[in-house]
């Protein structure tokens, strides 16, 4: 059932099992999982469900460091979360993200792959995914075309991405929520605080406002912060009035480790003979899947490097686009998305005026890469308040040598194997040719994945969360979505949260 | 590009190679010119590029830059014998070729201009940027 909070008497006290705080991918599936089940759960969104300015405004906030998106702009603030304007890409993590790689400080999960692969697999029905198939060669029974560049896969290998229609979850999943007896959704629900017990080691309740002016109390016996990762952490900080440092802070983890993918042109492959590479192509809306170009985990290994991947792209369609960092600049999403799909609309144009072989002769390399886990790289409060009076989030965003080392030498891998091959040559863009250079150019742009800021340690001392995603130290609180991750691996992170939210769900079945 | 430039190009070098202008070195002229032009990167790039490439390449090794030596280092056979400029067109470039693939292969790779190229095409650049004709 829904329920709007700015409907309810002011200062109503609402009780239940257990409270999901946050209505995105990752509160929804887990809200999805309890349908039919005895329990009474609360979803508190902070929106309602389509876009309101004076809630989206509540995402605003400074940023400093690496050039980065209008935090305002960034996320969605409402039923549905970002899904409301992803673009679908998905794969899975491979094995060594979730090692301890000795070359990546504090790199290395308490969990593995195998711990998530079956949730991997119920993740792809969320997100209306085809088979959990993540073997190209799976894909070549059904489209002959698609051929690797490259039949050696000892140094560089294809890597599957599959695509959702994208699912927006707040459309696909709204009536399915609504309609649910024991799912209470409450919508102008934004919490604003967590309260503990006395000696702070369980959540008592939490307080949500609206711009009514409103404020409410949710009592519950579990509690899930599923916002993104700068909300994560922006509300366990300002939950500050019982541990002075924040819940869960203890050890001043909450908000380091702020993660993206760095998302950048790279380089360009030139072939001698035109080819469509098929199997690398994207035609969005039709395609289902798709490689990339990834690095085994030996060379990883020998080279000392990220994992990152990349992607093709026709370098005639590519040279119209301008970098996503100067596209996506303004503080309304609306507005960014409209720049978007023009570019897009001037860029798939410069591909239909293509002639001959032109457009199948030359590629742009697009590096889609983690960033090294950084304690400096970080979400803080601002002295600033919102209109809840809440103090506003801020983001550090810190990058180190090692991810430009990385996607130099994923580059000088790739430009080895197509040389290997013969079929052609691979050129880096200038700023990588420098190995003395650490510096980074104004292009550089993230892909809108928000991650770490609450990460996964056995340890309290390095971590927010432990290897189920409950606070250290707090019995009834718990943490989904990519602010768990310890490390970004390459793929977008979608996919993956809902995996791990899933995972989450079935940890709190076992103790409700 | 400019492929058929550079085989227009390439003709030339063979006609000039009678000529004497090759001062004050051992090379041999006619070897220089099967030698010097990398078969897969002269579909990619035209010549302008490839004596650019070459020409980084020998600022990054000046011990190396001149006819007699990249001549010398890439003119080898298996054997460790040079060809000559009577070994068939054909035999020089399967020859390179392969050299160019185990290259790439065993990392044997230096990167101009952004260029990932085998250490074999990159002499190959270099010793086109020094022939006459192309100076």
């Amino acid at each position: 059932m829904h329920i709007d909070a700015r409907e309810l008497n002011a200062n109503s006290v609402i009780e239940g099992d257990l409270c999901i705080i946050g209505a995105g991918a990752a509160g929804i599936s887990i809200a999805l999982e309890w349908i039919g089940s005895p329990f009474k759960i609360i979803l508190l969104e902070g929106g309602g469900f389509d876009y309101d300015d004076r809630v989206q405004e509540l995402y605003s906030g400074e940023t400093t460091g690496q050039r980065y998106y209008p935090l305002k702009s960034a996320r969605l603030h409402y039923f549905g979360g970002t899904t409301g304007h992803w673009a679908g890409f998905c794969s899975i993590f491979d094995e060594i993200d979730f090692e301890k790689r000795d070359w990546i400080p504090h790199s290395g999960w308490p969990i593995n792959r195998k711990d998530l692969d079956p949730y991997y697999v119920r993740a792809h029905k969320n997100l209306e995914l085809g088979p959990y198939e993540y073997d190209w060669k799976y894909w070549q029974k059904y489209d002959a075309e698609l051929k690797p560049m490259m039949k050696d896969e000892s140094v560089v290998w294809n890597k599957i991405w599959q695509f959702s229609p994208p699912t927006q979850f707040g459309t696909k999943y709204r009536d399915t929520i609504v309609k649910a007896k024991n799912i209470h959704l409450y919508t102008y629900a934004n919490v604003t605080d967590i309260s503990a017990n006395e000696n702070v080691s369980a959540v008592n309740h939490v307080t949500v406002k609206n711009y009514t002016g409103k404020q409410h109390t949710v009592k519950a016996k579990h509690f899930v912060l599923a916002c993104c990762s700068i909300q994560n952490a922006r509300i366990l900080l300002a939950s500050n009035q019982q541990a002075s440092k924040g819940l869960g802070n203890d050890n001043d983890n909450v908000g380091r480790y702020f993660m993206e993918h760095l998302e950048i042109k790279s380089g360009e492959l030139w072939l001698t003979k035109p080819d469509p590479l098929k199997l690398y192509s994207l035609n969005y809306g039709t395609t289902k899947a798709r490689c990339e170009l990834a690095i085994t985990k030996d060379q990883q290994e020998k080279n000392k490097i990220l994992n990152g991947t990349s992607s093709l792209t026709p370098l005639l369609v590519a040279k119209k686009m301008k970098p996503m960092i100067d596209i996506w600049n303004t503080d309304d999403p609306h507005k960014n998305l409209q720049n978007l799909f023009s570019e897009f609309g001037g860029a798939i144009e410069a591909g239909k005026s293509a002639t001959g072989d032109s457009l199948s002769k030359s590629y742009e390399l697009f590096t889609r890469i983690e960033q090294a886990p950084n304690p400096d790289s970080r979400v803080t409060l601002d002295s600033e308040k919102d209109s809840l009076g809440m103090p506003r989030g801020t983001l550090h965003w810190v990058l180190t040598p090692l991810e430009k080392h990385s996607i130099r030498k994923i580059y000088e891998l790739i430009g080895q194997q197509v040389g290997r091959t013969g079929i052609g040559r691979v050129r880096m863009m200038e700023y990588l040719r420098d190995e003395q250079d650490e510096t980074w150019p104004e292009f550089t742009g993230g892909g809108w994945h928000h991650m770490g800021t609450t990460r996964m340690s056995d340890d309290p001392k390095n971590g927010v969360v432990d290897a189920n995603c409950k606070v250290h130290g707090i019995a009834n609180l718990h943490v989904a979505g990519s602010s768990c991750y310890v490390t970004a691996a390459a793929p977008n992170p979608t996919l993956t949260l809902v995996a791990l939210s899933l995972r989450l769900s079935d940890r709190i079945k076992m103790l409700i | 590009m400019k492929r058929r430039n550079f085989i227009v190009l390439s003709a030339l070098t063979a006609a000039a190679v009678s000529t004497p202008f090759l001062k004050c070195t051992n090379s041999d002229p006619a070897l220089d010119k099967k030698l010097a032009i990398p078969q897969t990167l002269s579909q990619l790039l035209d010549e302008t590029n490839i004596k650019d490439i070459g020409k980084k390449y020998g600022a990054l090794y000046p011990n190396e830059y001149s006819l007699r030596t990249l001549e010398k280092q890439l003119a080898k056979n298996d054997e460790g014998k040079p060809f000559s400029s009577s070994t068939p067109e054909t035999d020089i470039y399967t020859f390179l070729e392969k050299n160019i693939s185990k290259d790439f292969e065993t990392s044997n790779t230096v990167t101009l201009n952004g260029w990932i190229l085998s250490l074999t095409e990159a002499r190959q650049c270099a010793l086109f940027s020094l022939m006459p004709q192309t100076k």
